[in-house]
């Protein structure tokens, strides 16, 4: 390990109303991975941006090789050596991989683009990161989401980066895709580039760090040396709080051995995602889904909901066998689903809160053929108050509230179905922990309340406090079912892995 | 300030908040003033009701092109079934069919080739510019076909369509019905609800259990309706059904929908907005007349026009 590169002292951000971070100091040398973890919200992608120049309104400083710097743009920290890797694709689909790395930095002959040298250019590139099986001319949008994040980091190193930033590089990564990533990093490591590497799966952050920072809440709250590195410990510092204590609250009434089964589905299959999928779920249970990224969870309930509907297999709902080809069917049937990735599938950002929350229920908001007003503000303003979404009237646009509480518009959309099964993806990826917690308290009340709930989450500790029993699935199949007592982060991780299978 | 009137005040700015077609309505009357104040003749029932007249044709066929881009859609194929109307209905009628049924079967079938347009835009997958642009295609084709290019004449009792009531062109009337129609529909039922949702996120809007192909289905028959509908009154009124009619409508209906507020990408817009835009480009046409300046000028003000009709919403929104 060698010299201080970069420092960062005493920086603060704030967004109007919230501070977000809180006097943040880190020191990097070259040649070190130091490893930024803590849960959403915590202020990790906001520490990443001041450092790459996206926000300039911050209060601090930062150091490079001692000297003072600000950057003005994204654009001045390149120049400096920063490289980025963004956790969205930021790669342009129809262009080859060599243009995508050299965009914006061409090499040139005259006015025209030197293929040649630039070609050579990103084979060497290529080499000197051991990066197999990667053609510089093949288009973009034929790689697979782990070509792609190959491409991003080929792309951040093509300026010579002495920095570079990974943020949640792995998420959508096999293991066997992680392992190649990591000895990337080893690589760059050895050359004497520093890196920040951003990520939830702590057993990664363990293997390849040199020091842990946690944040919480926009505060550092410990800064941690390899050779202490402990699991509970660095738990315990993100969540500020004993896991055991995380449940105290709330006795559970549900007689869930006694219960009726609601849902259970039979042999489902879609071709080439799912493969015979049989499970039941009971009046009130929670059932977890676990598993890797890819694994099909997503795509399983999606094909119960009939979003993408399955090709065969049979599901029965409360005792009745009933067929789903489209998501009406489904709804009719008291499915609902609130889908991952809010953004894309969840929210109209352009409609009001209140919009949001009737859309699928409009029919039952009418005084004759007209939708009544009052009938639709009512029922907007009822779970609005219930849900605790925070905004300033039911009429604000959905799009301008915060995370949490477009996930909790959402919710409210589905609650006012009164479903027999609510499905959830990933309910609170990308929301602050107040909000999550409110999102944990609706499930569970919704669930003492006779509610089956399938849950898929990629959060390990929400997914096991959750859950009264969790079925794992590896590469469209189900690899495995936990009873309560069963649950832990080793054995999800045995059946969500390829070995011991 | 009394709570009173803060309440007062209040209210006005939400009434002004709640009516987001209030820019536009403002360049229409300052429009009107100033076309008036030149040559007051503008202000006359007569030139009113002229103007009524001239954009009635693009009135009508824009509350179809409304909820089209209201879903996030497009439709370049209107202009050519105004002629498919107007040559149809003459043709049927001159072989001898009831006129009122001619006009039944072409507003029927004109629908059937919208859904078509519809059913291949969600089955396929296709941009709806490129399938509308065909079917504009298509369409005009037929249209030849049926008439050789050759005017067909129309004279018989539908040529009320094209005529008076009480002194007021019976186009008018039906403009304003169906624009208070549209307004009811899009805004006011469920209906309407999923077409906002639809063109606001399609994907949501499916998750929601919205049938989307059936909302965008719906949206391209009911805008050929219209058109064919459109065709038909032009037909009567000049008491010939002409291929030519309703060229260069498609842009016309969409620069309506623009400048009344409609987004191109779909979730926003109103049929009245869509009104006052039509009556924006029904304005400057009769204005430029009165005031003697070349036609030339029209097309560029109304180019003009978009732009900055455009503008204005992206401040509006940026705003909110």
């Amino acid at each position: 390990m060698g010299d201080v590169l970069f420092k960062v002292e005493h920086v603060s951000k704030s967004f109007p109303g919230v501070k977000v971070l809180d006097d943040i100091n880190i020191e990097l040398k070259k040649g070190s991975v130091h490893a930024i973890v803590g849960e959403n919200g915590a202020g990790k992608s906001t520490f990443m941006n001041i450092v790459f120049g996206v926000y300039q309104d911050y209060e601090g400083r930062l150091l490079w090789e001692d000297a003072p710097v600000e950057f003005a743009s994204p654009l001045e920290a390149q120049a400096k050596g920063i490289a980025m890797v963004h956790q969205e694709n930021s790669l342009i689909p129809y262009l080859s991989v060599m243009d995508n790395i050299y965009l914006g930095h061409y090499p040139k002959k005259g006015a025209f683009i030197d293929r040649q040298s630039l070609r050579r250019q990103v084979v060497k590139l290529m080499e000197e990161l051991k990066i197999e099986g990667l053609e510089p001319e093949t288009k973009v949008n034929t790689l697979s989401v782990a070509q792609k994040q190959l491409v991003e980091i080929v792309k951040a190193l093509s300026r010579d980066a002495q920095l570079l930033m990974l943020d949640e590089p792995t998420a959508a990564l096999t293991t066997k895709e992680t392992r190649c990533l990591m000895d990337i990093i080893e690589t760059l490591r050895q050359k004497g580039v520093a890196i920040i590497y951003v990520s939830h799966r702590l057993e990664e952050v363990f293997e390849i760090a040199d020091e842990i920072s946690v944040l919480r809440d926009g505060c550092m709250i410990v800064n941690i040396p390899k050779e202490k590195f402990d699991y509970d410990e660095v738990i315990y510092h993100m969540i500020g709080r004993k896991l055991e204590e995380y449940d105290a609250a709330g006795e559970d009434l549900r007689d869930l051995k006694n219960s009726r089964e609601i849902l259970r589905v039979e042999h489902l299959s879609r071709r080439n995602e799912l493969e015979n999928i049989s499970f039941g779920a009971r009046k009130g249970e929670i059932l977890g889904f676990g598993g890797l990224v890819g694994a099909g969870r997503s795509e399983l309930l999606e094909a119960i909901f009939g979003y993408d509907p399955y090709t065969e297999g049979e599901i029965w709902i409360d005792g009745e066998k009933v067929s789903i080809r489209s998501t009406e069917d489904a709804i009719r049937k008291g499915l609902a689903l609130v889908p991952e990735e809010r953004k894309i599938k969840g929210i109209f950002p352009g409609l009001s809160v209140m919009e949001n929350i009737n859309v699928a229920s409009y029919r039952e908001l009418k005084n004759g053929r007209l939708i009544s007003k009052h009938k639709e503000h009512a029922s907007a303003m009822k779970y609005v108050e219930e849900l605790k979404i925070r905004t300033t009237s039911e009429m604000k646009l959905v799009g301008q509230l915060s995370g949490g509480n477009q996930q909790k518009a959402i919710l409210a959309r589905w609650l006012r179905m009164k479903p027999k099964v609510l499905m959830l993806d990933e309910p609170t990826h990308g929301i602050d922990i107040g909000a999550k917690e409110d999102i944990y308290r609706i499930i569970r009340t919704l669930a003492a309340s006779g509610t089956t709930i399938l849950l898929i989450s990629s959060e390990m500790q929400e997914l096991i406090r959750l859950s009264d029993r969790i079925v794992v699935m590896r590469e469209g199949k189900i690899s495995g079912v936990l009873e309560k007592e069963e649950i832990s982060q080793d054995s999800i991780m045995h059946f969500a892995m390829a070995y011991g299978v | 300030m009394g709570t009173e009137a803060k309440k007062k005040t209040n209210s006005i700015t939400k009434l002004f908040d709640s009516f987001s077609e209030g820019g536009v309505l403002v360049a229409l009357v300052v429009l009107c003033i100033v076309i008036g104040c030149i040559n007051p003749v503008f202000f006359s029932l007569k030139n009113v009701i002229k103007v009524l007249r001239q954009f009635s044709s693009i009135g009508i066929i824009a509350v179809g092109g409304a909820f089209v881009i209201v879903t996030g859609g497009i439709d370049l194929s209107v202009g050519s079934f105004m002629a498919f109307g107007a040559v149809g209905t003459a043709k049927l009628v001159s072989m001898g069919v009831e006129p009122v049924l001619a006009l039944l079967i072409m507003l029927a079938l004109s629908a059937l080739c919208g859904l078509l347009s519809g059913i291949i835009i969600v089955k396929l997958s296709l941009n709806p510019f490129i399938v509308t642009l065909a079917m504009m295609n298509i369409i005009s084709g037929a249209t030849y076909l049926i008439s050789n290019g050759i005017p067909i004449a129309f004279n018989n009792y539908l040529n009320f369509l094209g005529g008076d009531a009480a002194g007021i062109p019976v186009a008018i009337f039906v403009m304003l019905i169906i624009m208070v129609l549209g307004h009811v529909v899009l805004s006011k039922t469920e209906y309407g609800r999923k077409v906002f949702a639809v063109g606001g996120n399609a994907k949501a809007a499916k998750l929601s259990g919205i049938n989307v192909h059936k909302v965008k289905c719906s949206v391209y028959a009911m805008t050929a309706a219209l058109a064919c509908l459109t065709g038909i009154i032009t037909c009567a009124n000049l008491s010939s059904g002409d291929v030519s009619t309703g060229s260069g409508y498609e842009l016309n209906v969409i620069a309506a929908c623009v400048i009344g507020g409609c987004s191109l990408d779909g979730g926003q817009g109103s049929i009245l907005g869509v009104f006052i835009g039509a009556a924006i480009l029904g304005v400057i046409k009769n204005g430029f007349v009165l005031l003697r300046i070349p036609a030339s000028w029209q097309t560029i003000t109304i180019g003009i026009v978009i732009i900055l009709a455009c503008v204005l919403d992206q401040i509006n929104r940026k705003k909110k």
